[in-house]
């Protein structure tokens, strides 16, 4: 079995793309609170489905195909910055704890 | 190469799968929600490698579905869901959120 | 009534179209879906004057994909790590940014950067968790509002108040026993 160039450089990526998602995961499960947690989710996974995306849009048949998965990638950015943005705030409000910070739960 | 794309999609199915161990512990809803996140990112990811591990391009629309769907899920939790959570763990639990 | 842009007329089909690929007879839906994207672009807002330049396009391209790079192999260094070495930390932000698409641009770029989230905002005054707390979280978030000024072509103003105020988290607080 022989695998061409354009091929070797997509399975780099997309191994790199799922090790992302690895640590992500990690994180979701070892991080102390919702807050580092979210960190976790959003920066390792999105890298992750960056680098997946960039490596399949290498093996994609057209360019309309191309665009395509660039757009879902944004949109998934947008997403996930939007998702953080909205448990963050609602988990500060409800008093959800930080570790680290002296934030007050209700009495 | 399919056969590889296809084992990276296990691969990330086992990840979703370990991140719900993070939903069934909680302790805070939000902690729960994040599984909207997990499943967002990580759902998009699978179906785009599907999709061109088995030749099926329609994949990547509801690659492009699942990322919509997750910010409106988000945002009908935090605008509905929450509060009657929130509410009623504090009946039953007496305002303990750890269990 | 704000004026349909054509530019954006054109960015929608242009979406239309990759979305749509091989189906180039369904445009009697494609029509509609794009005149209402249009509208609902138009209506909510999407003309308040900020314009993405090209310029500022190429300047910001490189530095967010540098960013998002580092952003996920810190955060997945410190979630392998065996001691997960972490200080987090809440830390109130005063942007200069003027109100519309590139404030709101920057808060959500915050998010998707190296060990910050925002997790509120309020006029000028954000809220931002970092995963570090170090002096170099602050200069992180000036550098991004600087790239995001020069996306959007805008000029930051000079805060009121000029340091961040603290009083956003303290408000916070008061909100709590309300």
């Amino acid at each position: 079995m022989t695998a061409s160039l354009p091929e070797l450089v997509t399975g780099a990526l997309v191994l790199a793309g799922a090790f992302f998602f690895l640590a992500g995961t990690a994180g979701l499960l070892r991080f102390p609170d919702v807050y580092c947690r979210l960190h976790a989710l959003t920066k390792a996974d999105n890298l992750g489905l960056g680098l997946i995306s960039l490596g399949l849009a290498l093996q994609a048949p057209n360019w309309t195909s191309r665009v395509q998965i660039l757009l879902i990638w944004l949109l998934a950015l947008a997403a996930a910055a939007t998702i953080c943005h909205l448990l963050a705030r609602s988990s500060l409000r409800e008093g959800v704890p930080a570790v680290g910070v002296d934030t007050e739960v209700n009495p | 190469m399919d056969d590889f794309l296809l084992v990276v999609a296990a691969f990330l199915i086992l990840n979703v799968g370990a991140g719900l161990i993070r939903v069934a512990r909680g302790p805070s809803p939000a902690d729960r929600m994040l599984a909207a996140q997990l499943f967002g990112t990580t759902g998009v990811a699978i179906l785009l490698v599907l999709a061109q591990a088995t030749h099926t391009p329609a994949l990547r629309d509801v690659a492009l579905v699942f990322a919509l769907l997750a910010v409106v899920v988000s945002v009908a939790f935090v605008k509905r869901g929450w509060v009657r959570t929130a509410t009623s763990m504090e009946e039953e639990n007496g305002g303990g959120e750890e269990r | 009534m704000r004026r349909i842009s054509l530019v954006w007329l054109l960015v929608f089909a242009l979406v239309w179209i990759v979305l749509a690929a091989p189906r180039y007879d369904a445009w009697v839906a494609g029509g509609i879906a794009v005149l209402t994207g249009v509208i609902l672009h138009t209506g909510l807002g999407g003309r308040q004057g900020a314009r993405i330049t090209l310029r500022g396009l190429m300047g910001f391209v490189p530095f967010f994909l540098n960013q998002s790079v580092r952003g996920g192999l810190d955060v997945a260094f410190r979630a392998l790590h065996p001691t997960r070495p972490l200080d987090p930390t809440f830390t109130p932000y005063r942007t200069g940014l003027p109100e519309g698409p590139s404030r709101i641009f920057f808060v959500n770029c915050i998010s998707l950067l190296p060990g910050t989230f925002s997790a509120q905002f309020h006029d000028r005054d954000l809220r931002v968790h970092l995963l570090t707390d170090d002096a170099e979280g602050a200069r992180k978030l000036e550098t991004l509002e600087r790239k995001v000024a020069g996306l959007f072509g805008v000029r930051l103003e000079v805060p009121e108040g000029g340091t961040p105020a603290d009083s956003d988290s303290s408000a916070t607080r008061n909100e709590r026993h309300g």
